[in-house]
């Protein structure tokens, strides 16, 4: 009996642990809120001046018609997928320490698809039309071509964002319901409409559980597919750089490693701004800071591998433009992307930098850096450096696609924000679970 | 949510959503039928191909003389209309605009109802070398007074003939 | 102890699954818990006193040993995951192969049909369908509506409180109640009063 005393005391300490995390927000919520809706709206402003005035006012032209918007979109694509190896996977394989963050890095992943998902419809040229991406009978008569890469990206995100969004609601209902039961008012009321009703009865709870399973089951394979299939985008392409096999697990190990730093670079200051100090620990920094020296040595030998099968191939257009990557007009950027990817997460092998946040955080914000970088480096590069000597060029970023990549960046925040501050950061019903083990 | 804040404001819902969704219904049709029975463009004459081609029995390449030449049909010089009407009614008030043309060197500057977008590539030629009737696109002209476009040149509209007729279904065949 | 027999009915079978759980509203009394043991224990008690409706709140999920002692036990929402499933690889592959029918064209070096390519959009709708259908599923099975939860449900519940719903003859209430505070209830509450 004692220890079952002690188990539902920890309960209640950590129901109020996170509800307090809830509280009315000060002002310097607002005053952070304010800021990032003023860059968003400057972004939206840059992209009605887009569609009003055209294309033309993106740097994206002949030879490279793939320019930043793309790089923004597999960038944040990618940070994506370390979420839901978080919440899915390491659920599966019943990793304890991926309780506490979970949440975060579920977020995380919904908001950055959110993001993602922008770029293409930026990208088109003629956006009123976007809906001509969707399979209906329309008097074209004409269908998507499903066996374009670029239509497989349509119903990959598509679907990345439904699975991982139910996913992050369904680990949420019992805790809205928690906090429900907390508050009283208009809160009381919202809280309850989002928490469906939940009573943590035993009949809700034996469908809860199989709901749960199966959907980390179903968002798993999810982790592997979805950034397979947008390095297909490249891959299924004849150009040099793009064309190899290697690029959809290259592409999903980038993915991984970006996210990982992604979550660490939100969780430092969310824990401390939210004091969970005690739910979220340095332990939990440390898991992580070697996952990423695992996805780091992985993404080394990636692009080991990547130079190597293009000497390797005997072609000459492979050799020639793998040389001028590494060492023509993007070579800064590229040795970039190499210090900060394989290198950088090469000092966690130090325990006492693993351990120390504002080295985390430093390295984090690095190889999110970095893997930016390998995006633009991946993109860029190839098309303006192709077969044909003559249609060489390069290109660099116009004002109005910085101003957009920017706002981009204060989207993700600002919805991760809501987050924190609206919904419970950390999973509240399942920290309990474990306490229970 | 409390039941009673929903069961208060259900019915509004309902009768709110009901009434745009009747509304909007009656306008969408409202829309088609007037599509249909709109007559078709206005012309700076009121020439009637029913009376030109249907009651004087006028062949259609007496005007549109490059139909089966060229990509553009052609539409009739003012000297083609003065050929007859320099002895018919020729002081009819829309003859006389005619006239007025023919003294200032200028066509009629008729409205056009069919048209392609211009990323579009047609050509009259091998549709009526192949022997298609002008009516299977255009419609019973013989019998408008004002001409109205019949089908609209959808890209179904002209993918639908091709796959029955062995046309070209290859993007590169009307998008050059 | 007295076996006390919550309702009049005849003694329940073994714990199986049945069709449909009732529904919200029919408990007469609430007992809360303040551990995992003691709800355990009084769900044998009321067990063995011969309930046959009888439903667990619990904090967290709730445990495995509980399921055994329960009406109701397990969930067939994995079937219906299933269904989805197959319902997303078909309609996923037919949307291609169909489409690629009515057009019949060959791209990218391509044949209209090509299944290869098509494997990607089926596998994607696959996972949406399943995860859809999955969603529906618990939606129905746990009846979940964006409403209050009803008078007699105890916020506790959600924090660090056990509870144990039974159903029962008005007559017997007392003797229920009583039964429910000797398995270690820290308080009774009369569901019809809530
Ligand atoms: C082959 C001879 C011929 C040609 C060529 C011809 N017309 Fe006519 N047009 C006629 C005849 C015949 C009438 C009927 C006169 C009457 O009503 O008595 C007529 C009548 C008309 C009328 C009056 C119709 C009405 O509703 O009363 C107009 C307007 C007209 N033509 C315009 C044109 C124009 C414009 C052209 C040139 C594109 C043209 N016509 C070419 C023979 C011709
Ligand atoms: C007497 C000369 C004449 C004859 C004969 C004639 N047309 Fe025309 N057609 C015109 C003129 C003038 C116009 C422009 C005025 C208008 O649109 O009503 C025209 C317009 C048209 C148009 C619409 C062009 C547009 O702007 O899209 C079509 C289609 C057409 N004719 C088809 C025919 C067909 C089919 C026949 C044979 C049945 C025929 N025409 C016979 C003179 C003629
Ligand atoms: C296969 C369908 C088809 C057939 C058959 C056809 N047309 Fe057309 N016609 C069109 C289309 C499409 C246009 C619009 C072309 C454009 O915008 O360039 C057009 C336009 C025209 C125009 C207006 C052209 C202009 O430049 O203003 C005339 C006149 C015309 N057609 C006459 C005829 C005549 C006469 C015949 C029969 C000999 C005929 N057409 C048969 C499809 C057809
Ligand atoms: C009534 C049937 C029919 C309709 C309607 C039709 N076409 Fe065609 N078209 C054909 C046929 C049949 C051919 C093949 C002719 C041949 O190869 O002899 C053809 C050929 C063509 C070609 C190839 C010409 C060349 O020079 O290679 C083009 C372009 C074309 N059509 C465009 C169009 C467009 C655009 C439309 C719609 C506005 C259209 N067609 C509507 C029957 C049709
Ligand atoms: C038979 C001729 C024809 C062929 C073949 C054809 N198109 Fe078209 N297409 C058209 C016509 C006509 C339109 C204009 C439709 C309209 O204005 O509603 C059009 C419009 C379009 C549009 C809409 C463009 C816009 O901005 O409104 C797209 C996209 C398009 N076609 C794509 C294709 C593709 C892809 C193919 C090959 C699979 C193809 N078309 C083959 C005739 C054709």
């Amino acid at each position: 009996m004692a220890t079952a005393e002690k188990e539902t005391v920890i309960y209640a300490k950590i129901n109020e642990e996170v509800i307090q995390s809830l509280e009315r927000p000060t002002w310097r919520y607002w005053l952070l809120i304010g800021s990032l809706l003023g860059v968003i709206g400057l972004g939206a402003l840059a992209y009605f001046y887009q569609v009003m005035v055209g294309m033309g006012v993106a740097n994206i032209n002949h030879p490279v018609g793939w320019g930043v918007y793309i790089v923004n979109f597999v960038f944040w694509v990618g940070i994506a997928h370390s979420g839901t190896l978080i919440s899915a996977i390491l659920y599966l394989f019943r990793v304890r320490w991926r309780t506490a963050i979970y949440r975060a890095a579920e977020a995380m992943t919904v908001f950055a698809v959110m993001t993602a998902g922008l770029f293409p419809l930026i990208h088109l040229g003629r956006v009123w039309v976007m809906y001509w991406l969707l399979p209906y009978p329309n008097t074209r008569h004409l269908w998507p071509n499903f066996k374009s890469p670029l239509v497989w990206d349509v119903v990959a995100v598509t679907t990345y964002f439904t699975v991982s969004f139910l996913f992050f609601y369904l680990g949420l209902i019992p805790d809205i319901a928690a906090v429900r039961d907390r508050s009283t008012g208009l809160r009381r009321q919202i809280y309850g409409a989002l928490a469906l009703g939940w009573q943590n009865r035993y009949e809700q709870w034996r469908h809860y559980a199989r709901a749960y399973v199966a959907l980390a089951c179903l968002a798993t394979p999810l982790v592997i597919s979805v950034h397979s299939v947008v390095s297909w985008d490249f891959a299924m392409s004849i150009l040099p750089g793009w064309h190899t096999t290697i690029f959809p697990p290259y592409f999903v190990a980038g993915a991984i490693h970006s996210g990982l730093a992604m979550v660490i670079t939100l969780l430092v200051p969310i824990r401390v701004w939210l004091r969970l100090q005690r739910l979220v620990t340095l332990e939990h920094f440390e898991n992580m800071a070697k996952m990423l020296i695992f996805t780091g040595l992985i993404m080394t030998y990636s692009y080991a591998t990547e130079a190597f099968t293009s000497y390797y191939s005997g072609n000459h257009f492979e050799t020639s433009f793998s040389t001028w990557r590494a060492t023509g007009t993007y070579a800064p950027l590229f040795w970039g992307m190499v210090v900060c990817n394989c290198l950088a997460p090469m000092l966690l092998f130090w325990k006492r930098v693993r351990t120390s946040i504002p080295w985390l955080l430093a390295i984090s914000i690095a190889i999110n850096i970095g893997m930016w970088l390998e995006r633009f480096v991946l993109i860029v590069t190839s098309t303006a450096h192709d077969f044909l000597p003559s249609s060489w060029g390069t290109y660099t970023p116009s004002p109005v696609e910085i101003i957009i990549t920017i706002a981009s960046f204060a989207w993700f925040a600002f919805l991760f924000l809501l987050f924190a501050k609206h919904l419970p950061a950390v999973a509240i019903s399942e920290m309990k679970e474990q306490v229970a083990e | 949510m409390d039941p009673e804040f929903i069961a208060r404001w259900l019915p509004w819902l309902r009768r709110i959503l009901g009434t745009s969704g009747a509304l909007l219904g009656v306008a969408g049709v409202a829309v088609l039928v007037g599509m249909r029975l709109h007559p078709g463009p206005t012309q700076p004459i009121p020439f009637s191909h029913r009376l030109h081609a249907e009651l004087k029995g006028i062949s259609c390449l007496f005007c549109h003389s490059e139909v089966d030449r060229s990509a553009h049909p052609g539409m009739p010089p003012v000297e083609k209309c003065l050929l007859c009407h320099n002895v018919i009614i020729p002081e009819f008030e829309p003859i006389q605009v005619l006239h007025q043309a023919k003294r200032e060197g200028k066509g009629v500057p008729w409205n056009r109802v069919n048209v392609v977008p211009d990323f579009v590539f047609f050509n009259h030629q091998i549709h009526v070398a192949r022997g298609f009737d002008c009516g299977q696109c255009h419609g019973d002209i013989r019998n408008m007074d004002r001409v109205k476009q019949e089908h609209r040149f959808t890209m179904g509209f002209c993918v639908d003939c091709h796959k029955a007729n062995q046309g070209p279904t290859n993007c590169q065949a009307c998008h050059r | 102890m007295t076996p006390t027999r919550p309702d009049n009915e005849a003694a329940p079978g073994p714990a199986g699954e049945c069709p449909a759980p009732p529904r919200t509203g029919h408990w007469q009394l609430c007992a809360e818990f303040d551990s995992a043991e003691a709800l355990h224990h009084a769900v044998l008690q009321v067990r063995d006193a011969g309930a046959r409706e009888y439903e667990v709140c619990s904090p967290v999920l709730t445990h495995e040993s509980l399921e055994a002692h329960m009406p109701r036990a397990g969930s067939r929402l994995h079937y219906i995951s299933a269904f989805g499933g197959i319902t997303g690889v078909s309609v996923g592959l037919a949307m291609c192969v169909l489409s690629s029918l009515l057009y019949g064209l060959w791209t990218g070096g391509k044949p209209p049909v090509n299944l290869v390519p098509f494997v990607v959009v089926g596998f994607e709708c696959t996972i949406l369908f399943a995860a859809l259908f999955t969603v529906a599923g618990l939606v129905y099975f746990a009846r979940l509506k964006p409403l209050a939860p009803p008078p007699d449900y105890r916020p506790g519940f959600s924090n660090d409180r056990y509870g144990l719903y039974v159903q029962c003859e008005p007559a017997r209430k007392p003797a229920v109640a009583e039964l429910l505070r000797a398995a270690g209830a820290t308080e009774v509450i009369d569901c019809d009063a809530a």
